[in-house]
């Protein structure tokens, strides 16, 4: 939940940071940009680390939870979706970020990620992606590019990669982004709009992997990565975040920033079951208050 | 003289049968008898062949009838799937012009009467809808049965009250034309039953239904479904009454979302359910461990249909119990329970939700086709009976002395006070790795360190205590009927084999003089070892006869019991031809086991 006092640091950084674990992963991973970046937003957005759920699946990036305050779920491989959906929509009022990996979410999990996207609950999805298995030592992911070789694909890859802008936009998504965990301000701001959004929004966060990933390097990207924001994209055109999102693939250049922004109803708007009763957590359990009505139904 | 009423509808898709079974059903009872109802019917949308039985007495009838004493036959397939269950001086009315059944159809053994009626052409002076002869043929019934008319005509005025007077009018009209037609034509059946019009009706639900009904009186907050024969009809309730009642009701893209969703949404600190059959359980297995790990109370509940694979879909086995007890990889603590009857759902939901919450773990419910998909009459279940049991949970913030929160702590009874997002100084992980009592991974760059091989012991003794402090909690089972050094036979059962078993043992106490006990098991996890095995040796040192009766091909709950407690019941009577199966045939399974 969003604090009300504009002016008066109610939560910091050191609210965000947790004595619990270190982060794990390799020295100059990826995703110490994406995790100072995320706590970054969140201080910026005063959001109180108690009524936050992390949730993430299986992997390098899905130890995410365990090195950020709040609540947190470490769930199975490739079930970090269909686990927030299920939070949320018991807590419509909590925060719910989901972080993991392009195999995680795009792999395994990718039927979750897509339906969850299409409902628009209010959820932020971060994919750290990195283009590989890193946790298993370097095999072929779903965004690894053509022609990648890796352990499992020693050979090059040939399998056409997933666009995890285009695949978010064809779900319904209603706010998509890229950003790239080598500029920590970019992505800090990108993260703030992200969370800030109400509705499903997906954060495509370019996060290399030292370890085996030797292609999709901070300089490979640095060569390719522009900013949307300093053109004139609109981000309320749905094709024109289409045509932005094969770039990559069509022109070599990497834009980041947000591709697709809108506002649609949300999922908690429109669910029935919080109209009479209010959040069925907060509430509790209850006894039917309609039980006459449903037991007549049967005589 | 009989003391029941055994009818049977039987046709197409798309003729009307359930609805005109359960109109049948009704009317039995608001005339204040207890009802039995049980539809067959195929994986079809249109055509193939569908039936419902009605059973219904004055006595509390809880299985199927052996035999049928009237049936409805629409389609000439009724004369090949149910004509074969008559009873010996039955009645079959059927409508060979309306239908169109020829003679060559009509095969019947001796003794049962066929009745040509002309129900369409009667149905036809009121309406021009050939559904209407349904009404025609039910009229026609409850002038066989010695029913009061009144009834009925209440019955068609409050189904059809939404639809207008015009449509109550044409209902009670041709209802009345096939009264009167078989008041002229036909000798009422002659049955030493009371009927009084004026009585109290019952409520009249399905076992799904009635599990779904406990969950809601329970305190559910969260169901998660995808639909899947037979287990579809909990999520169709909680959808239609559930939200209205402030549950969230969530059709997933598959069942392993279904699995996770729950497990978010009880960590998040809802009461959650989700419900399906054998091969979507299959697709939820990894996510019950995950709840077990992560110690999240989640029901999942498994209405068995016949397997393997696709199997049966629409018919009755009871050969999931090995695939429930072997769900998800390591060992994990987890209750594992059969509801035993429909009025047991209200109960089983409702106890359901509380062993998940108090003991921070999943509950299996086991169910079954047959279980989940016949109705009866029960009295109407008290909201207030059962307390909502929350266990270790903190709402408020985690008080300072327990500060730093240690979401596993390590406990006598195995159970940790819990807390969910929201609660201040209660932050935690939920994480499906090995963890310490903070919730902090030991299975990366801790894992092999001595510190870490101990939290592992610690942490694995917790979890599994739980299972001991639970059987504690748990009624041990007993057999009913007759004493060991009094019976001549012990049947052992599960689940829904309940209700038809204690029917096979009055048959055998009063038409064939048999003493009988009976064994049926609800707890299957934990299981209470000791006390089975001490019933089954103790009959077996009195020299009684010891039958397991199971719907499955291995005897899955005999190497269950016998696993649990060395000891192996050697005669077993096993059904997996996709039939519930009757009490007559339990009976004749044990008079032939016992002549051996």
């Amino acid at each position: 939940m969003v604090a009300t006092q504009q002016n008066v640091q109610l939560f910091t950084q050191k609210d965000w940071k947790t004595d619990v674990a270190k982060p794990t992963w390799c020295p100059g991973c990826g995703d110490y940009g994406v995790l100072s970046a995320t706590r970054k937003a969140l201080v910026e957005l005063q959001i109180d680390p108690t009524d936050t759920l992390v949730i993430s699946g299986i992997g390098c990036s899905s130890n995410f939870p365990h090195f950020i305050g709040g609540y947190g779920i470490h769930s199975v491989h490739g079930r970090a979706a269909p686990n927030a959906v299920g939070a949320k929509l018991s807590n419509p009022d909590l925060t719910v970020i989901v972080a993991g990996g392009d195999g995680d979410g795009l792999g395994i999990g990718l039927g979750g990620f897509v339906h969850a996207a299409r409902r628009n609950l209010d959820i932020t999805y971060v994919i750290m992606d990195n283009q590989i298995y890193g946790l298993t030592t370097g095999q072929t992911s779903p965004t690894s590019l053509l022609g990648a070789k890796t352990k499992s694909t020693p050979y090059g890859n040939i399998e056409r990669p997933i666009n995890p802008i285009s695949m978010a936009l064809a779900a319904e998504a209603t706010f998509v982004a890229r950003t790239f965990s080598g500029d920590a301000k970019h992505f800090a701001e990108v993260m703030k709009r992200a969370i800030a959004h109400k509705g499903f929004a997906i954060v495509d966060a370019l996060s290399p992997c030292v370890t085996f990933n030797k292609f999709n390097t901070y300089d490979y990207f640095r060569e390719r990565v522009y900013k949307l924001e300093e053109t004139d994209h609109d981000t309320s055109d749905l094709m024109a975040a289409f045509k932005k999102a094969y770039e990559w693939e069509f022109e070599d250049k990497v834009p980041i920033g947000v591709f697709y922004e809108v506002q649609r109803p949300t999922y908690e708007e429109q669910e029935l079951a919080y109209k009479e009763f209010g959040n069925p957590v907060k509430r509790g359990p209850q006894r039917p208050p309609n039980l006459k009505k449903i037991i007549k139904d049967f005589y | 003289m009989k003391n029941e009423i055994s009818f049977r509808i039987s046709g197409q898709n798309g003729d009307g049968i359930f609805s005109s079974g359960e109109v049948f059903s009704k009317i039995c009872s608001r005339s204040g008898l207890h009802v039995h109802g049980y539809r067959s019917y195929q994986s079809v949308i249109r055509g193939g062949h569908v039936n419902y039985s009605v059973r219904a007495a004055n006595w509390d009838v809880a299985a199927p009838a052996n035999y049928i004493d009237v049936l409805i036959a629409l389609r000439p397939d009724s004369f090949i799937v149910d004509a074969p269950h008559m009873s010996d001086d039955g009645i079959i009315l059927y409508d060979s012009k309306g239908f169109r059944i020829k003679p060559e159809n009509v095969k019947v053994k001796e003794g049962v009467r066929v009745v040509d009626m002309p129900a369409v052409e009667l149905a036809a002076q009121f309406s021009n809808l050939k559904i209407v002869a349904n009404t025609v043929f039910l009229g026609a019934v409850v002038a066989i049965f010695n029913l009061d008319m009144s009834v009925f005509e209440k019955m068609l005025a409050d189904n059809f009250a939404s639809k207008g007077e015009e449509v109550v009018r044409v209902n009670v009209e041709s209802a009345r034309a096939g009264y009167n037609w078989a008041k002229e034509n036909l000798e009422p059946l002659q049955l030493d039953i009371t009927i009084d019009p004026n009585a109290e009706p019952k409520m009249f639900i399905g076992g799904n239904e009635a599990l779904a009904l406990g969950m809601l009186i329970g305190g559910l907050q969260f169901y998660a479904w995808y639909p899947m024969t037979p287990a579809s009809p909990v999520g169709h309730f909680i959808a239609k009454y559930g939200e209205l009642a402030g549950v969230v009701c969530k059709q997933m893209e598959d069942e392993i979302n279904v699995s996770n969703s729950v497990v978010g949404a009880a960590v998040a600190g809802a009461r959650a359910a989700c419900a399906t059959s054998g091969g979507g359980f299959a697709l939820m297995t990894e996510a019950i461990g995950y709840a077990s790990m992560v110690e999240a109370p989640v029901v999942y509940i498994e209405v068995a249909r016949g397997g393997p694979s696709t199997g049966l879909p629409t018919k009755q086995e009871q050969g999931d119990l090995r695939q429930l007890l072997g769900a998800s990889q390591g060992d994990y603590p987890r209750a594992i329970i059969a509801q035993t009857s429909v009025e047991d759902g209200i109960i089983l939901g409702q106890e359901a939700l509380n062993i998940a919450e108090k003991y921070q773990m999943p509950v299996i419910i086991a169910s079954d086709l047959y279980m989940g998909e016949h109705f009866e009459t029960i009295p109407e279940p008290d909201p207030e009976a059962i307390p909502i049991e929350r266990g270790k949970l903190i709402l408020d913030e985690v008080p300072e002395e327990m500060r730093p929160y240690k979401r596993y702590l390590v406990t006598e009874d195995g159970i940790s006070p819990r807390t969910i997002p929201g609660v201040k100084y209660g932050q935690y992980d939920a994480g499906s790795d090995e963890h310490d009592e903070f919730g902090k991974l030991i299975s990366d760059v801790r894992a092999g360190y001595p510190e870490s091989i101990k939290i592992r012991i610690e942490q694995m003794n917790k979890r599994m205590r739980k299972m001991e402090t639970l059987l504690k909690e748990l009624p041990a089972p007993t057999a009913e009927g007759h004493p060991p050094e009094d019976a001549d036979v012990l049947l052992v059962t599960w689940g829904s084999l309940l209700d038809i078993t204690r029917e096979a043992r009055r048959e055998l106490e009063t038409q064939h003089g048999k003493r009988t006990a009976h064994l049926n098991i609800r707890y299957i996890e934990p299981f209470h070892s000791k006390e089975v095995k001490e019933i089954l040796e103790s009959y077996q040192k009195a020299g009684a006869k010891i039958i397991l009766v199971e719907n499955n091909y291995t005897g899955q709950m005999g190497q269950h019991i016998r696993m649990k407690t060395g000891f192996e019941i050697k005669d077993k009577y096993l059904r997996y031809d996709g039939e519930t199966i009757l009490p007559r045939e339990i009976t004749s399974a044990v008079l032939e086991i016992l002549n051996r």
